[in-house]
């Protein structure tokens, strides 16, 4: 029995790290996948049932991927939107484009995008939206102002659309992964030491997290073994935030 | 893929004879664990056992008594060969505010709700650390993260819970034990324990649509809604998840 026969996904932002390793645990339960990325090209080996070369940011996106989703799909049950961009600078220097920037794509866009996704939700008999926070939806770091912004701001929607679409048998959640190795992070990774050591010592459990414990964790908000829970900020984080 | 998550692994269940305990221990072994029922109730632990088949066995556990516990994982140990699970479920709860609370309520919810859970961890993380590693998970509750005024004992108990988790994670953390420590925060649950406020209730209808108004998915929550919590955190699916509280309350904790 796999817990995803049918059931009909949008992952956005799938051609790398956290998204690529969504829509392949969820392809493997049985999902049929719709994948979107700005990058077109990193989405072809996906074995996903459509792709879309897409940003998130684009007038026109949240329309595009439910007209998509209609086509290809049939319909929606599953709306992962996990298209986000990490970039920072302390809050005297952060320019309006750059705020704009970050605000654009981790925010806005989830917004436009479950906006549009609420009538197909409906139809289905198992609609969940799974949002991608932050351990910085609760707290924050020098530098990372529009990110932390971003992301409490994605903590506050997904509490109101849990509670407004509760009715329908919809549920919203989101992750707060910690220091996790993505195509956001690879490179700094790998080119500073001290910055990987910091974050390895900073989890509880001493190592950084993987795409594929992101992945585990949105399978399971998406699941029906997750029916029970919603308006939730599910940390997997290695146990950071709980570190003195 | 997620058919088998428990295969080979062995687990212990505290209050497993009924509610949220009895529907982990059927889930968990339908996907491959064996599972000791722990339970005052010799009786109905037996009885839930002999439903589940030959994968599962009862005994007796009183969890506010240590050397019950030393027993348990004793027997967990010979009888399975080994223990990774535990999943502290045991609890109680009879409602009273702060006025009308007695001392000897405080003391005997304190006793099972807290100590009960303090007890499992202490013993499950000696006896699990031996046998390679593994995952606790811990029954909280919503009214441990927001308290409720007629419940003063049961929502410090459950308080006490969520800081015997934090601590549990973080020293096995420290220590490099492989095991993981979460808990659950069940809303309201068609359990024995709730049923019991429903059945005590002057007006159990209103009562009811009350519980249901406070849940935005619009019903209290079913045993089977919670195990799945318990499953998914007691998994390798939650390798990376260690200290948290996972609510499973039909949006109670966003509301």
């Amino acid at each position: 029995m796999n817990r995803f026969d049918g059931v009909r996904c949008i992952v956005t932002g799938a051609a790398d790290g956290i998204g690529r390793a969504t829509a392949l645990r969820l392809r493997a339960e049985g999902a049929r996948i719709l994948a979107c990325d700005l990058n077109g090209a990193g989405l072809e080996d996906l074995g996903a049932a459509a792709v879309l070369t897409l940003d998130v940011t684009a007038a026109d996106a949240p329309d595009v991927l439910m007209a998509s989703a209609r086509s290809e799909l049939g319909g929606l049950d599953v709306l992962v939107n996990n298209a986000g961009i990490s970039a920072g600078a302390p809050i005297e220097q952060l320019s309006d484009a750059l705020w704009r920037q970050v605000l654009d794509v981790n925010l806005d866009a989830v917004f436009r995008i479950s906006r549009a996704a609420i009538a197909l939700l409906r139809a289905s008999r198992r609609g969940r939206i799974v949002n991608i926070g932050s351990v910085m939806s609760v707290r924050s770091a020098p530098a990372m102002g529009a990110y932390t912004v971003s992301k409490h701001g994605v903590a506050g929607l997904t509490k109101t659309l849990a509670l407004e679409l509760g009715a329908y048998g919809i549920t919203a959640n989101y992750i707060q992964p910690g220091a996790i190795v993505t195509g956001i992070t690879r490179d700094l990774f790998a080119a500073d030491e001290a910055f990987r050591n910091f974050w390895i010592e900073k989890a509880a459990v001493k190592r950084l997290g993987q795409p594929e414990d992101i992945a585990a964790a949105i399978a399971f908000l998406a699941s029906e073994d997750a029916a029970f829970v919603t308006g939730h900020g599910l940390l997997v984080d290695g146990g950071a935030l709980q570190s003195p | 893929m997620s058919s088998a998550r428990f295969s080979g692994r062995c687990v212990l269940i505290s209050g497993g004879a009924s509610g949220i305990g009895a529907a982990t221990a059927r889930m968990m072994a339908a996907e491959g664990a064996r599972v000791l029922l722990g339970d005052v109730d010799l009786e109905l632990a037996r009885t839930v056992a002999g439903e589940i088949g030959t994968t599962a066995r009862a005994l007796h556990l009183d969890v506010t008594d240590e050397a019950s516990w030393q027993n348990a994982c004793a027997t967990a140990l010979r009888e399975f060969g080994a223990l990774h699970v535990l999943v502290n479920s045991a609890g109680i709860s009879v409602p009273a505010n702060v006025e009308e609370a007695t001392l000897e309520h405080w003391r005997q919810t304190m006793s099972i709700n807290a100590d009960g859970v303090f007890l499992g961890c202490k013993h499950g993380v000696r006896a699990i650390r031996t046998c390679g590693g593994g995952a606790i998970v811990n029954l909280a509750s919503t009214l441990g993260a927001r308290p409720g005024s007629i419940y003063a004992a049961y929502s410090a108990s459950k308080a006490a819970v969520l800081a015997v988790t934090r601590s549990t994670a973080l020293h096995c953390a420290e220590q490099r034990y492989a095991i993981r420590c979460n808990a659950v925060l069940p809303g309201a649950t068609h359990t024995p324990m709730v049923d019991a406020y429903l059945d005590n209730a002057p007006d159990p209808a209103a009562l009811m649509a009350q519980f249901e108004s406070v849940h935005p998915l619009g019903r209290i929550g079913r045993p089977e809604d919670i195990a799945h919590g318990v499953l998914y955190l007691a998994s390798d699916d939650a390798a990376w998840v260690t200290g948290v509280a996972l609510p499973v309350d039909g949006g109670f904790l966003a509301a």
